[in-house]
């Protein structure tokens, strides 16, 4: 990081927390924090970007708490609310964190409120809504060549969820003709070749973004790709990079056990402790994602029953979130209901054709 | 694709930092005829393509009618700016309406509107645009690139949208400062000519042309105008008189931020019809300061509160008076080269002020359709 400038510690604060974002070393995070206590020291108002810092590090009701306090502080302040969205999303209060979220565009409609726009409208499971959404943030970002390529990673993520595979790579590959090297385009045409079911290809392509910027989603993603390209000890180096990312992040204040839990039940390992730790994981983040991902861990140690309550639960707001439809088709099977199985595959198909080709781990304990 | 809103969500928290660090959320505190006039200097709406900057009304040599409404104030040279198409909250997607009122019955309350929508911007930032009256499409065109000059014509309407220097001129900082006792701060007692804070910018166009009987009723040549930038069914700024918003509603120099309770969003949010109801006591209150600016210099205070008084009831309601059958500029309608701030100062300051020594744009204007100068490239 670059020195803070003397008498600015809020400055180093946000400065430290984009670049967490821009390189993904979670020191960045700690460093973050440090500033930001001292400029609360100083008497600088930083509850906003405390916020945020408590978001990224998915403590998200100590996130709203923070966030809640901004906004009083502030009640024209447009990002105050996008942190209160944010908040309130990932502990699944989701009509209040939507009217945050519509809140904040109506305050300052930019690339920031428009993207939580286009996210809201897809956790309703309205692609096209949110690709609308997105093309309007494109719209004010005439002029940010960064912001541009951030907004057609999305629009290429919203065209691959749903298998248009060739829109999706024109928008990756427009995205690095904005921004050279772009690290979220480059994996984003990696997890392309993957859909396609050329996993090697992926791997070759995913390395370098590791390399560049070593996510725990990126290094399961090259591991993923390995493993199905018969490579299996590469497949453990790339989980073991995943790993210590993830004991980094730990170590700098996040909240990892709901992504840990997922791994390990993604890929069969540690099932019963992955059940403890999805439900501490559930517990911080109450919305759809944890009851997805605590579904899948009841599902993999066999309770299928109470699997099937949490699905349902993780399905309600009628988000196309492919794993979660899959693990339900499963979790369907495993209690006999073999119509509802087939219907959640079917819908799977329809959604996007190429999902099916490498789903996430299909076993179970015992299995 | 797995998880890929997990992800999406955290990389739209950078935006809102970099925001945060780069103070993209807060323009450069700035006020003009209208320019930004939400809370703490902001674009109502937080948003510049809907703040409106200035509204004309003049009258063409042909005799019909020209309306001008300005957004997007202060776009630097060379920049093509945008109008906003639609607005997305989470769960729908709104218009964004540019709408010109008219009351040609003297009640203050729209008799005509004309309405002009924005489609998306193409790679050269040109835009499709539809204009229409009470509900009915009267042109359809497009925006004009930066320095051309298209015009949608149909049906004796003349229509033009894009960029142009902005017309205002106003010594802004002045303005500002304008209690300082500090040499030079205040324009207050100028001699020499002082600096026009739009210098050099430019502002985005609407500029329609058309027959004074498409906006007045029989009998009578005489229409009251303002100006709306509206999202859905939501009004976002609106606009008469120049300056009346910023002189007049809370906070203003005034009335130092803090003072008492922004009024800004809640102006521009409500219609003419109630301006006396629920702003008169502000205008009053202003105008008291403003008249005992004199005080010192001997003036018979005794006749200012029925002044006061007088003055508030044409001030408001906040809409552009204009006899569509007369050339006269304001306070007979707005035309370009009026120096509003002039003749506004020495009606609101009892002739104390009477100029901010800024007496011209610093563009000419064309004698054609659209009338406002180029851009500066």
């Amino acid at each position: 990081m670059e020195p803070a400038p003397a008498g600015d510690p809020l400055g180093a604060g946000l400065r430290a927390q984009i670049l967490f974002r821009e390189t993904g070393d979670p020191a960045y995070l700690s460093r973050a924090e440090a500033a930001l206590d001292d400029a609360a020291r100083r008497g600088v108002e930083v509850a906003g970007p405390r916020a945020v810092l408590a978001a990224t590090r998915h403590r998200f009701s100590t996130a709203l708490t923070l966030a809640r306090h901004a906004v009083r502080l502030d009640p024209y302040d447009a990002s105050a609310y996008g942190a209160l969205g944010d908040a309130l999303v990932e502990l699944g209060r989701y009509e209040e964190g939507f009217a945050a979220y519509d809140r904040m565009a109506h305050l300052s409609p930019s690339v920031a409120s428009y993207a939580r726009v286009a996210t809201g409208r897809e956790l309703l499971g309205r692609q096209g809504a949110a690709l609308e959404a997105l093309q309007l943030a494109l719209e004010l970002a005439r002029l940010t060549p960064a912001d541009r390529a951030y907004l057609w990673v999305r629009i290429g993520r919203l065209h691959q969820d749903s298998g248009r595979l060739s829109p999706a790579g024109r928008a990756y590959r427009t995205a690095l003709r904005l921004l050279p090297g772009y690290v979220h385009a480059r994996a984003g045409l990696a997890t392309i070749e993957a859909d396609r079911g050329r996993y090697g290809r992926a791997a070759a392509l995913l390395r370098p973004v590791v390399a560049a910027r070593a996510t725990t989603e990126y290094a399961v993603d090259l591991g993923d790709n390995l493993a199905l390209a018969r490579r299996a000890e590469e497949a453990e180096a790339a989980y073991a990079v995943a790993r210590r990312v993830e004991r980094s992040l730990a170590a700098n204040g996040v909240r990892t056990e709901l992504q840990s839990a997922l791994f390990d039940l993604d890929h069969d390992r540690n099932l019963q402790s992955a059940l403890a730790r999805a439900r501490v994981g559930q517990g911080l983040r109450p919305g759809i994602e944890g009851e997805h991902v605590l579904a899948w861990a009841l599902y993999k140690n066999g309770r299928c029953g109470e699997a099937r309550a949490h699905s349902i639960r993780a399905l309600r707001l009628g988000t196309k979130d492919l794993d979660a439809i899959y693990h339900r088709s499963l979790i369907e099977a495993c209690l006999g209901n073999r119509e509802a199985a087939k219907a959640f595959r079917a819908r799977l198909q329809r959604l996007n054709p190429y999902y099916l080709a490498a789903p996430p781990s299909p076993y179970r304990l015992g299995r | 694709m797995r998880k890929s809103w997990l992800v999406a969500a955290s990389l739209v928290v950078v935006a809102a930092l970099a925001a945060a660090l780069t103070g993209q959320t807060k323009p450069p505190a700035a006020v003009g005829a209208d320019h930004l006039d939400a809370p703490g200097l902001t674009p109502p709406g937080g948003d510049p393509r809907t703040d409106i900057t200035d509204l004309y009304a003049f009258r063409a040599k042909s005799g019909r009618t020209v309306l001008v409404l300005n957004v997007n104030g202060l776009t630097k040279a060379g920049k093509q700016a945008s109008f906003a198409s639609s607005a997305p909250s989470v769960r729908r997607t709104e218009r964004v309406v540019y709408n010109l009122r008219v009351d040609n019955d003297g009640d203050a309350r729209g008799d005509v509107k004309l309405a002009v929508t924005f489609g998306r911007p193409d790679g050269r930032g040109v835009q499709s645009m539809v204009v229409k009256r009470n509900g009915r499409t009267i042109v359809r065109g497009r925006t004009s690139a930066l320095g051309d000059v298209r015009v949608n014509r149909a049906g004796g309407v003349s229509a033009y949208a894009g960029m142009r220097d902005d017309p205002f001129f106003f010594d802004l900082n002045g303005f500002v400062n304008i209690l300082s006792t500090k040499p030079g701060e205040s324009f207050l007692g100028c001699k020499k000519p002082r600096p026009d804070a739009f210098k050099g910018t430019n502002v985005s166009s609407i500029v329609l042309e058309l027959p004074a009987a498409m906006l007045t009723r029989s009998g009578s040549s005489a229409i009251g105008v303002w100006a709306t930038t509206n999202r859905g069914g939501k009004q976002i700024d609106r606009m008469g008189r120049p300056a009346i918003g910023t002189v007049f509603i809370p906070n203003n120099p005034f009335e130092p931020k803090g003072s008492e309770p922004s009024q800004k969003n809640a102006y521009n949010a409500s219609a003419p019809a109630t301006d006396r109801a629920k702003f008169r006591g502000e205008v009053v209150d202003t105008l008291r300061t403003l008249f005992s600016l004199n005080d010192e210099s001997g003036d018979d205070k005794a006749d200012d509160q029925s002044k006061i008084n007088g003055l508030a009831d044409i001030l408001l309601p906040d809409i552009l008076t204009f006899d569509t059958a007369k050339s006269e500029g304001f306070l007979n309608g707005r035309r370009l080269a009026d120096d509003v701030i002039d003749a506004e100062l020495g009606l609101i300051t009892e002739g104390a002020a009477t100029t901010d020594c800024v007496k011209r744009n610093d563009k000419a204007f064309t004698a054609a359709f659209p009338y406002l100068a180029a851009p500066h490239a």
